[in-house]
């Protein structure tokens, strides 16, 4: 996982429990783009990426004292963005503002622009875009193990799944990306 | 192991979760079919693609963002977002707990007034009532119906009469008050009616009068007293007004005029200044009566009504 090897879980953790504010200013800077990763990934908009990213790190600050510490602060946060996102795709709101290939070529595009190559953008276009057309759970589970480098027990641990059903779940999701890519490719 | 078996283990190999054995197994299925081997490699880029994708990054400013987002708002805001917002949700609550709040209020409101009216007493007025209008549905006169017998004939006294009959009767006797009038109808009290139960004595008037107005109380408060008040609601067919010496008195000598013209006294109220007698007298004794009427008294221009008088004449005399 792309754990930033600067932050001490520890440490931080009962700095922020004692209401240290700068302890939670260090904690949005450490995991800020993983955090909003995730949204971005899951929602398809900056906006609402954006929006939901920050009520994650709220609540994570709200509810610090109720978090044992026994699973990492990095899984802690995924698994309160990933719930933040599920609730905001179930929503019906969401269900009417769907993902459409303009956003999703936007994402590819601010994803490849630092590369500025052609074939490579229209490679994550369509990865973007596969990865859009999965379902929410599936979805979910690309995001936080091919993208955010999740482990099968710490995606578990965040979503509160059986370890096989992470497994099952992230193999399908992949199958069905290989399908879908090879159509666009 | 089958190629079903084999392409399900491709996310443990590609994650590097297969067990030792399993890893053997798959290998040597690998080793054998050509289609697994294609598909793994399939598999693997597409899980590559997926990996080599660029990580997003959070927008300038989020930062600052949320830690301004995240410092403690001030306790009237704090109240104010609980109690307003999410406005979709509260708004709604709110404005229908106000409007339940009045709708409440209201009807309490209503209420009250009416339970006040129930609390009080369900007495009608004895002294003060007025002639009521009668009930559109009745005659106004008994000639509707020409078959009427005379009613009061043979009729029995109204009950109300026979109690202060009894009253007068059993109320001892005194002299009689200070008689300045020359008027005074003495005489008619003394002899009394010409009925067969009419009183046998002149009655202290004065110690009758607080036991008629219980009598008159008692007797209005009967259910048959209220339809006879009903019936009598009807206005008068003579009203007379009668200067008196003596309202005591005269009040006495009247009601003997009455029974001995063989007529009922419905009602006897007292007002500021005056008596006033309700009474019904048979058409055929009416001008006997009219004629006994004045001896009682000076009396005031009568108003009778235009049409024939009514085999049953009501009379009111107000006794001054």
């Amino acid at each position: 996982m792309r754990d930033d090897p600067r932050v001490d879980d520890r440490a931080l953790l009962s700095r922020l429990r004692a209401g240290d504010a700068q302890a939670f200013e260090e904690m949005v800077i450490a995991y800020q783009h993983r955090v909003f990763g995730v949204a971005l990934r899951m929602l398809g908009r900056r906006a609402e990426a954006e929006e939901v990213a920050q009520e994650a790190f709220l609540r994570a600050h709200r509810s610090v004292a109720g978090f044992r510490g026994d699973a990492k602060l990095s899984t802690w946060l995924y698994a309160i963005t990933s719930r933040l996102c599920l609730n905001r795709l179930a929503s019906a709101h969401h269900r009417r503002v769907r993902h459409d290939d303009e956003a999703l070529a936007r994402v590819a595009d601010d994803a490849a622009s630092a590369t500025d190559h052609l074939e490579r953008r229209e490679r994550e276009a369509a990865v973007h875009r596969a990865i859009a057309e999965l379902g929410d759970e599936r979805r979910l589970v690309i995001v936080l193990c091919d993208l955010e480098g999740l482990t099968y027990e710490e995606i578990a641990g965040a979503l509160e799944l059986p370890v096989g059903t992470v497994r099952s779940r992230l193999h399908r999701a992949r199958m069905e990306l290989r399908e879908k890519l090879e159509k666009a490719l | 192991m089958t190629c079903a078996d084999a392409r399900e283990r491709f996310s443990d190999l590609v994650d590097d979760r297969l067990a030792a054995a399993d890893r053997i197994t798959l290998d040597a299925h690998l080793g054998g079919c050509a289609a697994c081997r294609r598909e793994l490699k399939r598999f693997r880029a597409t899980v590559a693609l997926v990996r080599s994708i660029e990580p997003a990054r959070a927008p300038a400013g989020f930062v600052d963002r949320v830690t301004a987002a995240a410092r403690p708002r001030p306790w009237w805001r704090r109240v104010a977002d609980g109690a307003f917002f999410p406005l979709p949700i509260k708004l709604p609550i709110e404005a229908a707990a106000i409007l339940l709040v009045g709708v409440g209020v209201a009807y309490l409101f209503q209420r009250t007034p009416e339970l006040q009216q129930q609390a009080r007493v369900e007495t009608p007025a004895i002294t003060q009532e007025a002639p009521r209008e009668a009930p559109a549905d009745q005659p106004a006169a008994p000639a509707a119906k020409p078959d009427m017998p005379r009613p009061f004939a043979d009729a029995p006294e109204p009950p109300r009469v026979a109690e202060e009959r009894r009253a007068i009767a059993k109320a001892p006797a005194s002299p009689p008050p200070a008689a300045t009038a020359p008027a005074a109808p003495e005489p008619l009290g003394a002899t009394g009616a010409k009925r067969e139960d009419a009183p046998g004595a002149r009655a202290n008037t004065d110690a009758v009068a607080p036991s008629r107005a219980r009598d008159e109380a008692k007797e209005l408060a009967r259910p048959d007293a209220r339809q006879r008040a009903a019936k009598l609601a009807r206005p008068a067919d003579v009203t007379a007004s009668l200067r008196v010496a003596s309202r005591p008195a005269a009040e006495s000598a009247l009601r003997e005029l009455v029974t001995r013209h063989r007529g009922a006294v419905d009602a006897m109220r007292t007002e500021p200044g005056a008596t006033v007698v309700e009474a019904r007298i048979p058409r055929d004794e009416y001008a006997s009566f009219a004629a006994g009427l004045a001896a009682l008294g000076r009396s005031e221009p009568a108003r009778e009504t235009e049409a024939d008088l009514p085999a049953e004449v009501r009379v009111t005399i107000r006794l001054e």
